[in-house]
């Protein structure tokens, strides 16, 4: 079908959905109204996706990081598959000549008792660079107190909820014992110079040390990880790629796991999100159908004079299909026009009101209803309710198609 | 175009148990260029007969021909093609789409033709509005014309492809004395200037002096055929 009788054909079928006005409304508020929703609710998901990423990439994550090849055959904590020293030096120097990287720091996991004459109690720590709280986090995890400092030696953080269970505080006094990697178990007195807040179960267990600390207690040179921040979350990729080929250039053992794949819980949440805006998106679909194939079948009922003329006339089926297919299509354009606008400025409103969300459990802040309203996906909806449209359109005009001319004629 | 229908039977089923026969064994030629009427009581089978020759209907029994083809048992795909090519169809009331201007209304049977045609029906829409007179009407919704109007706009959208047969179902049933004469007036000078075969159903025996042959039906078959000089 060439553009002029396409065209001509479209404006017949626009005309017709004009000429329907009060039916057609009816769904057009219904596909606005929806559109609006998802839009909101993807907005939404769209803000947490990206402010909670930043946030565990910043304060936990980072974008990428490294490990020994078989890291993730053992526990966490096992001193067998790590980083060496000299592995480490090998990768700062293929770091350090990347411009997108713009920090990375080791890290070393760490599991044990820790205790005083009152309690003792299974901690899992992380033994970090104290320049991690300048150069990574975007928010502190610190709840009470200070993070790790140099000028603190053997000075940690527990969590809020560890402290409790030990009943100690800032500034007391606890053990800590672990198996070194010689196989003897060994502790180091340590003194508590802030709380954490991880918003995780972790709040009971957790504790921050200083790298070279708890290098000294488990007597090793070695670390389990490395950390990376680039700048920004594009990035990953390609640096990725970048760090595999040079790696096996390098003959390093070592793996590179981007956020994604180190922070599944995270993708979990995000799936589950995203599962419940498609069943959203279904939902609202079926209304659309039902409504739709309603308005049309009511249009066409009404026109069966007219179709029934097309035909005797000459004008074949396909064109005939078409036309009211075009018609289920309009319906949806006005809509989807129309709710992208007001979901446009819905959003901002939101934005605009500071709106909050109840806390989550285990902890008592608010979160906040904010939405990041994304062409794309705002896109993304628009075609899947023109698919719908035509999938509603296709009963209607299927039903013309099969119309007896003779009795469409003779119908006032 | 010549047609020649043989033996042509048609009967439609009332509530699933009653068969009314409307026509039983109809024989009928009608040269080239002839421009007849067909009368006959309400029920007789003119509006049957209508249908069957404007492809939009079968019969049970008997054989239509278009000059040598026989078109009974063509596909419907086919007799899309018979019915946008060779055949003028115009309505007692008119069947305009509302949507569309009278232009549009006119033009629509050939949007989907090839650009040569495209132009050739154009120069010839363009001709019969002018002698029509509706040449300033073109812009115009149907809503926006009379009766008279209308059935103009029909006339030039059944006469735009060069039809070889037209068929027409009391087209001057709903018009006024005054445009009945026009429009009468008007489709036999296009009979003459595109050479088609008309066939007009009507009621008005005031009319058939227009005609050069007049066919009367009575009970599905013809009663007789008479000739104009």
């Amino acid at each position: 079908m060439s553009a002029k009788p396409m065209y001509k054909l479209a404006k017949l079928s626009g005309l017709n959905v004009l000429r329907n006005k009060r039916r057609s409304i009816l769904t057009i508020i219904i596909i606005i109204v929806s559109f609006s929703v998802l839009s909101v609710f993807a907005g939404y998901i769209n803000s947490q996706r990206t402010s909670w990423r930043e946030i565990m990439i910043h304060n936990d994550y980072g974008h990428i990081q490294i490990f020994n090849k078989d890291y993730f055959e053992d526990d966490n904590t096992s001193l067998e598959h790590v980083i060496s020293q000299a592995e480490f030096e090998a990768v700062s120097d293929i770091l350090n000549n990347i411009k997108n990287i713009q920090y990375f720091t080791p890290r070393l996991n760490i599991s044990g008792l820790i205790g005083n004459e009152n309690s003792t109690k299974i901690f899992i720590g992380s033994a970090r660079s104290s320049t991690e709280e300048e150069k990574l986090f975007y928010f502190s995890p610190v709840k009470d107190g200070e993070y790790l400092t140099d000028e603190q030696p053997y000075g940690i953080l527990v969590g809020f909820k560890l402290s409790e269970r030990l009943k100690v505080n800032i500034g007391d006094q606890v053990m800590i014992m672990a198996n070194s990697s010689q196989g003897s178990i060994e502790a180091i007195q340590a003194r508590i110079i802030g709380l954490l807040r991880t918003y995780s179960p972790l709040d009971e267990m957790a504790v921050h040390l200083r790298l070279e600390d708890v290098q000294d207690l488990i007597l090793t040179k070695s670390y389990h990880n490395i950390v990376l921040l680039l700048d920004s979350y594009d990035s990953i990729t390609e640096i990725k790629e970048i760090l595999e080929l040079q790696f096996a250039r390098h003959k390093l053992p070592l793996v590179v796991k981007d956020f994604e794949q180190n922070a599944t819980f995270f993708v979990q949440v995000v799936e589950m999100y995203e599962s419940y805006f498609n069943i959203s998106l279904i939902v609202l679909s079926i209304l659309i159908i039902f409504s739709l194939i309603n308005t049309i079948f009511m249009s066409i009922t009404d026109r069966t004079k007219e179709f029934s003329t097309m035909k005797t006339i000459g004008i074949n089926n396909r064109t005939i299909f078409v036309s009211i297919i075009f018609e289920g299509i309009f319906i949806a354009l006005i809509g989807i026009v129309f709710g992208l606008i007001l979901a446009y400025f819905l959003q901002i409103g939101i934005n605009s009101f500071n709106l909050t969300l109840p806390p989550p459990p285990g902890s008592e802040e608010r979160i906040p209803f904010m939405t990041v309203f994304d062409l794309l996906i705002n896109l993304k909806i628009a075609g899947f309710f023109i698919f719908t449209a035509i999938l509603a359109s296709i009963f209607p005009a299927y039903s013309v198609i099969k119309m007896n001319i003779l009795k469409g004629l003779h119908n006032d | 175009m010549n047609i020649l229908i043989k033996d042509l039977h048609k009967s439609y089923q009332i509530n699933n148990k009653i068969k009314q026969i409307v026509l039983k064994g109809l024989n009928l030629e009608i040269k080239q260029g002839e421009f007849c009427a067909i009368i006959g009581p309400s029920g007789s089978g003119k509006t049957t007969l209508l249908n069957l020759l404007g492809c939009i209907d079968r019969p049970d029994a008997g054989r239509i021909y278009f000059d040598q083809q026989e078109i009974t048992e063509l596909r419907e795909k086919q007799l899309i093609q018979i019915r946008r090519n060779k055949i003028g169809y115009i309505f007692q009331f008119f069947n305009l789409i509302p949507t569309l201007t009278a232009l549009e209304n006119a033009q629509m049977p050939f949007w989907y033709a090839r650009n040569k045609e495209h132009s050739k029906f154009n120069d010839n829409l363009s001709r019969l509005y002018k002698e029509i007179g509706i040449d300033d009407l073109k812009s115009r919704y149907p809503k926006q014309l009379s009766g008279g109007q209308q059935q103009r706009v029909a006339i030039a959208r059944a006469l735009a492809n060069f039809p070889e047969f037209v068929l027409a179902d009391e087209p001057t049933g709903n018009l006024d004395s005054v445009n009945t004469k026009e429009i009468m007036e008007l489709m036999k000078q296009e009979s003459k200037s595109l050479k088609a075969s008309f066939l007009v159903a009507t009621h008005d025996f005031s009319l058939l002096n227009y005609f050069d042959k007049v066919i009367t039906l009575k009970d599905g078959v013809i009663d007789s055929i008479s000739l104009n000089n």
